[in-house]
């Protein structure tokens, strides 16, 4: 949870009208940039954010650091394409607005996202500018869209130049069935390292379609939702138990079937009277475990009850006399 | 009335004893959480410097080092009030160590480099070249006492070096005195009326006055 002042640079350039990534490449942005500012404002109650763009006659600063999401919402709609993106002036600016922020413990952070083609800066340039801005200690994320191939280099070049212990990094984002905001909620930029996921890993939790993996086994954040996580790795340790007894008697089958195969058809009949003897006890002791764990979980478990009492009646009727053993293996979780 | 005459047995303070450790505790009252330091290598590498005096020459502890160039930019805020009577600085050896060192005193805008290209310091002291001969030596360079009576926060640039492509610095000393002079909300106590005991405080009431 670092305290930072952010300022998030955006590209409102003639190419953003290209619309390979739906509906126009501004669109997307606009999503996107949104996202960050949302998830920047969430990591730390004290963070501000700012907004610029580096395109048209001089880049330009059209918000202040500030809290307000909505401020920045409203002009990122207003965004209007217009000329080329003039990369170096516009990060200066960026580093001179942060520079007088009022807060002075607040580490200082850009976001950059890049669509268009880096013609008029080279790369010698960029890494004397990314030098300049690690001695000044600001950390610096480069979301790349749109022209990956052609500008990879000089990005690359100019984060290894600004990355100080890991704290800037470069998303590269080709065109794709993808989105835009989606890449972006699961990379680095948005999430974390460590404990602060949330935003991010929440969210995701939410979309299970999304590209990234998230931070959280089962992808659900322990912190936002602690029962819904626990009755999840419960049932999945259960499933494994069940597995490993399956197994089990799946070895044992084939031994007795190699031995006389006969004789057990004989006895899977005859037993047939006591398998549902048996069936009704193991439903009796899961309804059990199920009524003791409802105690702890929410409602939400009453899916998985129902998927694990269909487990139960299959592998009951699997089972013949190994039967007994896996379900007073059972009560032991 | 018997005076205190400074002879050997006086054992006051203020006497320049040949250790000095006491002295230069200054470190204990710096705000660890709130310092930075411009252009290092290692974040929060500061702490390394800032050290107790018997560590100063202790070369397996780590040390601040910068980053793209030989300059560094510390702010060092204090807890309390602070005297700083004089700074040691220890560099890497070599061409390593910090040739020129100013001091910026409670000044919070300062903290960039291009700022503090422009601004004129409290204080610029040159510093020594580090001897080849031997490593246990180490130089104390007193300050202009009077500006420094009032010391919320320090800044320490260190403009250039003796020659290398980084600044390596092994101890920073600050000795003086802490005047315990807090910026914090005191702790007080409202009674409608007055009670002789049972109050939280436990403390004796020293400003105790009756109102009859």
């Amino acid at each position: 949870m670092v305290l930072e002042a952010v300022m998030v640079c955006v590209d409102n350039s003639e190419w953003m009208r290209n619309g390979d990534y739906p509906p126009s490449r501004l669109d997307a942005q606009q999503d996107a940039a949104n996202l960050v500012c949302g998830a920047k404002l969430q990591q730390n109650p004290e963070n501000t954010v700012g907004l610029m763009t580096m395109a048209g006659k001089t880049p330009e600063i059209l918000v202040t650091q500030t809290q307000d999401i909505g401020v920045i919402l409203s002009c990122l709609h207003g965004l209007r394409v217009r000329g080329c993106v003039d990369l170096k002036g516009a990060i200066l600016k960026a580093q001179l607005a942060l520079k007088h922020r009022q807060n002075k413990v607040q580490r200082q952070r850009l976001i950059v996202f890049v669509g268009s083609y880096l013609e008029n800066v080279s790369e010698e340039e960029l890494v004397a500018l990314g030098r300049r801005l690690k001695k000044n200690n600001v950390a610096v994320d480069v979301i790349s869209f749109g022209e990956c191939e052609a500008n990879d280099a000089k990005l690359e070049a100019f984060i290894a130049a600004v990355n100080s212990n890991e704290n800037s990094h470069l998303l590269s984002v080709s065109p794709g069935p993808h989105i835009l905001s989606d890449v972006v909620l699961t990379s680095p930029i948005v999430q974390q390292d460590g404990m602060d996921g949330g935003y991010g890993a929440s969210a995701s939790g939410i979309n299970g379609q999304t590209a990234g993996s998230s931070d959280y086994e089962f992808g659900v954040d322990p912190n936002v939702d602690p029962e819904l996580a626990m009755a999840l790795r419960i049932s999945m340790e259960e499933e494994k138990s069940r597995q490993e007894a399956l197994s089990r008697q799946q070895e044992q089958e084939q031994q007795n079937e190699a031995a006389s195969s006969e004789k057990n058809q004989a006895m899977d009949y005859s037993r047939g009277e006591e398998a549902d003897a048996e069936l009704y006890d193991s439903q009796g002791k899961d309804a059990m475990q199920v009524d003791s764990q409802q105690q702890q979980a929410t409602t939400g478990r009453n899916e998985e009850e129902d998927e694990e009492l269909q487990r139960a009646l299959e592998m009951s009727l699997q089972d013949n006399q190994t039967s007994h053993d896996s379900n007073q293996e059972h009560p032991t979780q | 009335m018997a005076h205190c005459h400074h002879d050997g047995n006086c054992g006051s303070s203020h006497e320049e004893t040949t250790t000095g450790e006491e002295q230069w505790t200054l470190y204990r009252y710096v705000d660890f959480d709130k310092a930075t330091c411009l252009n290092e290598l290692e974040s929060n590498s500061l702490r390394n410097v800032l050290r107790p005096f018997h560590l100063r020459y202790d070369t397996s502890l780590p040390v601040l080092t910068s980053a793209v160039d030989e300059q560094l930019l510390l702010w060092i805020p204090f807890t309390q009030v602070v005297k700083l009577k004089a700074i040691a600085v220890i560099g890497g050896g070599g061409g390593t160590s910090p040739s020129q060192v100013e001091l910026f005193i409670n000044n919070e805008q300062l903290v960039d480099f291009s700022l503090i290209q422009g601004a004129k310091a409290v204080q610029t002291i040159q510093l020594a070249p580090p001897t080849t001969t031997s490593n246990n030596e180490w130089v104390e360079y007193p300050t202009k006492y009077t500006k420094f009576q009032n010391v919320q926060s320090l800044i320490m640039f260190f403009p250039s070096n003796f020659g290398a492509e980084r600044t390596v610095i092994q101890y920073i000393g600050l000795k003086g005195q802490a005047t315990n002079y807090r910026r914090e909300a005191v702790e007080t106590v409202y009674e409608a009326r007055p009670m002789s005991r049972g109050t939280s405080t436990g403390e004796d009431w020293r400003n105790f006055r009756a109102v009859e």
